[in-house]
Order: structure tokens, then C-alpha cells, then sequence
């Protein structure tokens, strides 16, 4: 193998750390690289200085001296094992040498893929940083957007929130207002309710006393025809009266009827008689009409009222013998 | 009471009240509505008139016609009259009527007239019957007469007023006959048969007798009268002929010859005879001259008279103690009492001109007066109220009764309404009047 091998080699292991280290990952290397953890941190925790001061610190004792052979052996057998590492790691290089010329081949080959790869992955990366700048951008504009977003968000849920306070504050109004309105509805209801009820009452007592008023009404009513019928009863009787001692039944007239109807006007004079049916004897009839004609003005109520109902009647002349 | 306005209490019609449920109804009143007074009573009163005096031309009528028209009416019971000097006007139109004044008066009816020349040394009489009550003619006649005739025609006229106003016919046109007793000395009188206007006026004496005349009857045509002469010293039936004067002794004999009454048909007489002995009623036929007993019993059986339709003879009778009316078919047959529980004096019956009644001498609480019975009923009224009332007679139209009353210068005439309502004497002769008799209508 060359130099330039060797330089390419390594360059190539700076460039797997670089790969490595950008998290690139190829798994088929990794377990190869991977340093034996223990190992690490065994070096770590084992700081000889510290060893060494508390070997001085510590007192003289077998601990010390055990510590020394501990150290000793340990030393020797890190030795041997160190050596024996050596010595593997050098057969490994050897080997991996080998392995590495056989893999340069493959690497170069690999290589070669690997740049063509790298240059799609640099292509691919320029576009993905592209991308990622166009993502960042697109972020960005998306986080923008979404802080505005958010803003408007917040904005809207503030305003939301406002609205919702508003409406909170509305509704709680509202509520307020239903409630009052319910109160007073309830109110309302209550006392319409008293109202119906109280007028119900109202109402069963008015007709209760409606029922009086009307069975007194209609006392009143019959009161009121029978005190009709009792004043008409007494005009009645007086005309019947006069019209008695005016009738004058002549000879023979005995047993005839006629019935006449007269016809007055408020005042009791008379407006008309007619024969409403003739008992045959135009003497008879004449004194019929002539009695009710002698009779004006007949007594009359002064009521128009009641004048009314004798505004227009009938006489039966039928005298008896 | 007499108001019915609700139908739902018929309770309250009273009987007066009568509901013109059927029979007659107008339209524009519910029947139960209708009110309805009753004239069940009335009165029986005088007709309120007014008989204007008629005016006249010339100073040849002696006659006041208005004032004979006047006296006729009252005479009837059925009017009362205006005196003229009461009259607030003499209106000769209808035109010229101021009802108002004759309603003021309480006047139902108003007669006017007046006498017009109606050539030939006539007359006419115009009159009108006017209703005041209701402001209409009723009447309204031209009488064509004479100055000779006009109180004739004034009673012409009281019957057509009296027709008019009452549905009636009157009979002021009619005559009487009566018997006046005239003493000429203390042992002397003198008896006239006369005959006269039913008012009394203008008698005409037609028989003259220092002996008793007595029963004159009519004869259905007013023609004949019929009366009983003891000119012969004894009693006999003569018939004699108003007009002329003719008469002829129709039924003479032994014993009593009394009481003629006229058959309606007027061809025969029922007559009391005594000549078997006992007071009988006989027939006697005018034309065959004959006599026919109806009557056989010991008691008095005398003063028959007809039933208008001829079918009945009333008499008077004492069989059953005192005297009585009974009756009988006109051919005989078993009499029948007629009066009875009407006191223990009935006598001398005349029927009424429409057969339901019969007028009869009543005696009883020391007098006697005239009663009227009416067959039908059997209702019996006495009609007449002085001490020595008799000879009834019933006028042709059957409104009034002419009788002989005892007065302060012996009997005198008075009449009656049938009713017995209203009586008036007719005061008009000298000395004593006796059994008038009522003629029949002039033909």
C-alpha cells in the first residue's frame, strides 16, 4: 500500500468521524469503531495521581502494601494487558490493514458510490438545506404564521374571551335579566295567577251574584211584568171600567159579540177602531165603537214604555144578560 | 190583571181577559201578546140624541115635526133628548155639524131636517140621521107629504131614526084604540071607542055609547077593530070597520059575550061565552059564521089571546083556585098552567109580537101592576110600579107595553118600555082611558 493510500485512509476516517459525528449513520462500520465502554471508563475513574496521594495518605499497612502489589500485579497485569492489547490491536491493524486493502477496492469503489451518493447526498443536501431553508423559511413563515396565527388566536381567543366575557357578562346579564324576568314572570305568573284565582273568586262570586242579581232580575223582571201587568192591570181595569158604563146594550142586543181594535196615541186619544170581527149587527158594532170613542182620551200610562203595549189592543163586546 | 203579556203565566189572565188564541188574529202582534178587555156588562141606557128643529117654509105647518120626533123617542125609554134651547147650534147640513159641540153635550147621534115645498100644495120633509161619536151620516131621506100628514110623517121619521140607531123597527107610525069613559052626568056617562097616533095625538072617536064598551081588539091588517057593546043591555061582540064605520054584531047569546081576540090569521076570533053557563073560550069563524068550544071546566076560563104564529091561545083561568094564565093548543086540548109561583093573581096575557113573551095583569101586595114573563126562561118581571095597572099591550115592535093606569083623574094611558126601564103616561084625554090596544104596523 502507498502513502497516498494511507493519507486517503485517513482522510476517509476523518471523514467517517465527520459522517459519524453529523449523525450519519452506517451500521455496518459502527461495531468495528465502537471503543469497549468498560475499558473507557475504567481509565476514567482510575486517576493515578489520586491513586498515588491516597497510597501516601493511607497508613502504612498491608493495605499499602497490598496496595502495592494490588498495584503491582494490577500494573503488570494492565501491562500484560496492555501489552496483550497492544499486540491484538496490532494484529487487528495488521489484519485490518489487510482487510483495508482488501476494502480500499471496495471502499473506492464504495467511495466512488459514496461520491456520487455524497453528491446526491450534497445535492441531496443543498436541496434538503434548500429545503431546509425553505422549510426554515416555510417555518419561520409558518411560525410567523402560526405566531400571528397564535396572535390572531389570541387575539380571537382574547376577543373570544372578551366575547365570551361579553357574552359571559351578556349572558350572565341575560341570566340576570331571565332571572329577574323569570322573578317577575314568576311574579307575573304569581300574581296572575292570584289575579285568576282572585278573579275567579271575582268571578264565582260574580256569578253567584250574578245568579242572584239575575234570579233578583228576574224577580225584578217578573217584578217588573208583574208590576207592569199590575200598573197596565189598572189602566186595563180603568178602561174596562169606562168602557163598562159606556157600552150602552140596547134592547135585544143581548148575546151578540163583536171584537174591535183600537188604535191610540200616546195620550189615549183614539186613532182608530175597526171591526176586527162584526157580530152581525151593525147597531151592535156601532155602539161597540161608539163606547170606545166616548172612552177617549182612555186612560193611558204615561210611560211610553208601557203605553207601548196598549198602543194598539183589542175589546171583546160581549155583554151578559 | 187584565194584561197577559207573558204567555208563560196564563195564572195571571183573569177570566175577563180573553186571549185571541184562535178565531180571528193580525200579523204583526204575537198572539200572547195581544191585549184583550172584555166588555162583558155595559149599560142599558137612553141614547143621548139631538133633534135639531126643522126648519120650515110658509106658517101653514102647524105641526113643530122636530119636537113630535122628539117626544116620540123619549117616549120609548130609548133616547133622551136635547131640548133645543140647550143647542149650541141648529145646523141644516152635514156640513154645518160642529161635532165637537155636540160631543161636548155628550150627544150620540144628531137628527136634521128641514120642510121643503114640494109642489102641488106638498110638502117634503128632508132629514139625516148623523153619528157624532164617529162623525158619519147614517141616514139621510126625502119624505114626500102633506100638512095634513106631517105628524104622520114625523112618526114616519122616529121610526126610521129609531130603526137606524137601534137596529129596531120602531112603531111611532102605528095608532091605538082605548076606551074613554066620560061621566056627562051623575048618572050618566059617556063611552067612546077612539082611536089615536101611538102618541096619543090626534084621536078619532069611532063608536060613541052611553052603555059600557069594552075589549077593542085589532084586527091583523089595523083594519078591523073588535070590541064588546052592552048597547043592547047585554053583552055582544061587534066588529066594525075603522075606516068607514061599518060595523056588525058578530057573536051575541045568552050570558057573557066578552073578550074578542084576533087569530093572526085574521079569519077568526077567540071569544068568552057563558052561554052553556060557565065562562068558556070558543073559536069563532068570520067566515062560516061558526063557534067552536075549546075550553070545558067548571072554573072561569076567559081573555084568550094568540100566539103570533097562531099556533096557541093563552087564557086566564081560576081552575087552580085564583086566576091564572094557561095555555092551549089553538084547536083545544088539554090546558097547561103557565103561571105558576108568580103570585096568586095573573090575568089578561097578551103575547108578545115575537111569541117569547107574555105581558099579564100581576096582582099582589094590595095592587096590581103589569109583569112580563118570558116564556123561555120563565123569568117573570114585573114592569110597572103604581097601584092599578091593567090591559096590557104590547106595541107591534115589541119595546114597549101600553097600559090603563089609575091616576089622579081616574085611568089614564101610559106605556113601558118591555123592560119595564121606563114608563111614561100619556096624559093626553079627558077623563078616564081604558084598555087601550096596540095596533099593528100600517101597511
Amino acid at each position: 500500500m502507498s502513502r497516498k493510500a494511507i493519507v486517503l485512509s485517513v482522510l476517509l476516517h476523518v471523514l467517517l468521524v465527520v459522517l459519524l459525528l453529523f449523525g450519519v449513520e452506517f451500521k455496518g462500520r459502527e461495531a468495528q469503531l465502537a471503543v469497549p465502554a468498560s475499558t473507557v471508563v475504567q481509565a476514567k475513574a482510575i486517576d493515578p495521581t489520586a491513586l498515588a496521594h491516597e497510597i501516601k495518605s493511607l497508613k502504612a499497612r498491608d493495605d499499602a502494601a497490598r496496595a502495592e502489589q494490588e498495584k503491582k500485579t494490577k500494573d503488570a497485569e494492565r501491562k500484560a494487558h496492555e501489552a496483550e492489547q497492544r499486540r491484538h490491536e496490532e494484529e487487528q491493524k495488521i489484519s485490518e490493514l489487510k482487510e483495508q486493502k482488501e476494502e480500499l477496492k471496495q471502499e473506492q469503489e464504495q467511495e466512488r458510490k459514496r461520491l456520487t451518493e455524497a453528491k446526491k447526498t450534497a445535492a441531496e443536501e443543498l436541496r434538503q438545506a434548500d429545503e431546509k431553508k425553505k422549510l426554515e423559511t416555510q417555518r419561520q413563515a409558518e411560525d410567523k404564521k402560526k405566531q400571528d396565527d397564535q396572535r390572531r388566536a389570541d387575539e380571537k381567543k382574547k376577543q373570544d374571551e372578551q366575547h365570551k366575557t361579553d357574552d359571559k357578562k351578556k349572558q350572565d346579564e341575560q341570566r340576570k335579566a331571565d332571572e329577574k324576568k323569570k322573578q317577575d314572570d314568576d311574579a307575573r305568573k304569581k300574581k296572575e295567577e292570584a289575579d285568576r284565582k282572585e278573579a275567579e273568586r271575582k268571578r264565582a262570586e260574580q256569578a253567584v251574584q250574578d245568579e242572584i242579581a239575575a234570579e233578583e232580575a228576574a224577580t225584578a223582571t217578573a217584578a217588573q211584568a208583574s208590576a207592569d201587568l199590575s200598573e197596565l192591570g189598572k189602566y186595563t181595569e180603568a178602561i174596562r171600567s169606562r168602557v163598562n158604563q159606556l157600552f150602552n146594550i140596547l134592547p135585544g142586543m143581548e148575546g151578540l159579540t163583536c171584537t174591535m181594535r183600537i188604535t191610540l196615541v200616546p195620550g189615549g186619544e183614539v186613532a182608530g177602531v175597526e171591526i176586527v170581527k162584526s157580530s152581525g149587527n151593525a147597531t151592535f158594532d156601532r155602539q161597540a165603537e161608539s163606547a170606545l170613542r166616548k172612552a177617549a182620551p182612555l186612560p193611558v200610562p204615561t210611560e211610553p214604555r208601557l203605553f207601548e203595549k196598549m198602543r194598539r189592543f183589542n175589546f171583546v163586546f160581549r155583554p151578559q144578560s | 190583571m187584565f194584561f197577559a203579556p207573558n204567555p208563560n203565566r196564563p195564572s195571571l189572565v183573569a177570566a175577563a181577559l180573553l186571549l185571541t188564541a184562535s178565531g180571528w188574529s193580525w200579523p204583526h202582534l204575537a198572539a200572547a201578546e195581544e191585549l184583550t178587555i172584555v166588555i162583558d156588562k155595559g149599560i142599558k141606557s137612553a141614547i143621548p140624541i139631538a133633534v135639531v128643529p126643522f126648519a120650515t117654509v110658509g106658517d101653514s105647518i102647524k105641526v113643530d115635526v122636530g119636537e113630535v120626533i122628539r117626544a116620540d123617542l123619549a117616549r120609548s125609554g130609548q133616547f133622551t133628548s136635547l131640548p133645543p134651547a140647550d143647542m149650541p147650534s141648529q145646523p141644516g147640513t152635514f156640513s154645518a155639524v160642529n161635532f165637537k159641540d155636540w160631543r161636548v153635550l155628550g150627544r150620540d147621534d144628531l137628527v136634521i131636517g128641514k120642510i121643503l115645498s114640494g109642489g102641488d100644495g106638498g110638502y117634503v120633509v128632508e132629514f139625516r140621521v148623523i153619528d157624532v161619536v164617529n162623525a158619519k151620516q147614517l141616514l139621510g131621506f126625502r119624505i114626500p107629504t102633506s100638512a095634513d100628514n106631517m105628524r104622520l110623517t114625523a112618526h114616519h121619521i122616529s121610526d126610521l131614526i129609531y130603526e137606524t140607531l137601534l137596529g129596531r123597527k120602531g112603531a111611532f107610525a102605528t095608532r091605538i084604540a082605548y076606551v074613554t069613559v066620560e061621566r056627562v052626568s051623575k048618572k050618566e056617562s059617556l063611552f067612546r071607542l077612539q082611536v089615536a097616533d101611538a102618541d096619543g095625538y090626534d084621536p078619532h072617536t069611532i063608536l060613541e055609547s052611553p052603555q059600557p064598551l069594552l075589549s077593542p081588539t085589532w084586527s091583523p091588517d089595523g083594519s078591523y077593530l073588535a070590541y064588546v057593546s052592552f048597547e043592547e043591555h047585554n053583552s055582544a061582540i061587534y066588529l066594525q070597520d075603522i075606516r068607514t064605520g061599518k060595523r056588525e054584531k058578530i057573536v051575541s047569546g045568552p050570558g057573557i059575550n066578552s073578550s074578542p081576540a084576533f087569530a093572526p090569521d085574521g079569519q077568526r076570533l077567540a071569544v068568552t061565552l057563558s052561554r052553556e053557563g060557565n065562562p068558556e073560550i070558543y073559536l069563532y069563524n068570520l067566515a062560516s059564521r061558526t063557534l067552536t068550544r075549546l075550553t070545558n071546566h067548571p072554573a072561569i076560563d076567559t081573555e084568550a089571546n094568540w100566539s103570533p104564529d097562531g099556533s096557541t091561545i093563552y087564557f086566564t083561568s081560576d081552575r087552580g083556585g085564583g086566576p091564572q094564565i094557561y095555555r092551549m093548543r089553538a084547536d083545544g086540548g088539554a090546558p097547561q098552567r103557565v103561571t105558576f109561583n108568580m103570585g096568586s093573581y095573573n090575568a089578561r096575557a097578551r103575547a108578545s109580537p115575537d111569541g117569547k113573551k107574555i105581558a099579564v095583569v100581576h096582582g099582589g101586595d094590595g095592587g096590581y101592576r103589569i109583569a112580563v114573563l118570558d116564556l123561555a126562561s120563565n123569568s117573570f118581571n114585573i114592569v110597572t110600579d103604581a097601584s092599578l095597572d091593567e090591559s096590557p099591550s104590547f106595541a107591534p115592535n115589541g119595546d114597549m107595553i101600553i097600559y090603563a093606569t089609575m091616576g089622579g083623574r081616574g085611568t089614564e094611558l101610559a106605556a113601558t118600555s118591555t123592560d119595564g126601564l121606563f114608563r111614561q103616561r100619556l096624559a093626553l084625554q079627558r077623563g078616564e082611558v081604558r084598555e087601550p090596544a096596540w095596533g099593528p104596523f100600517r101597511k
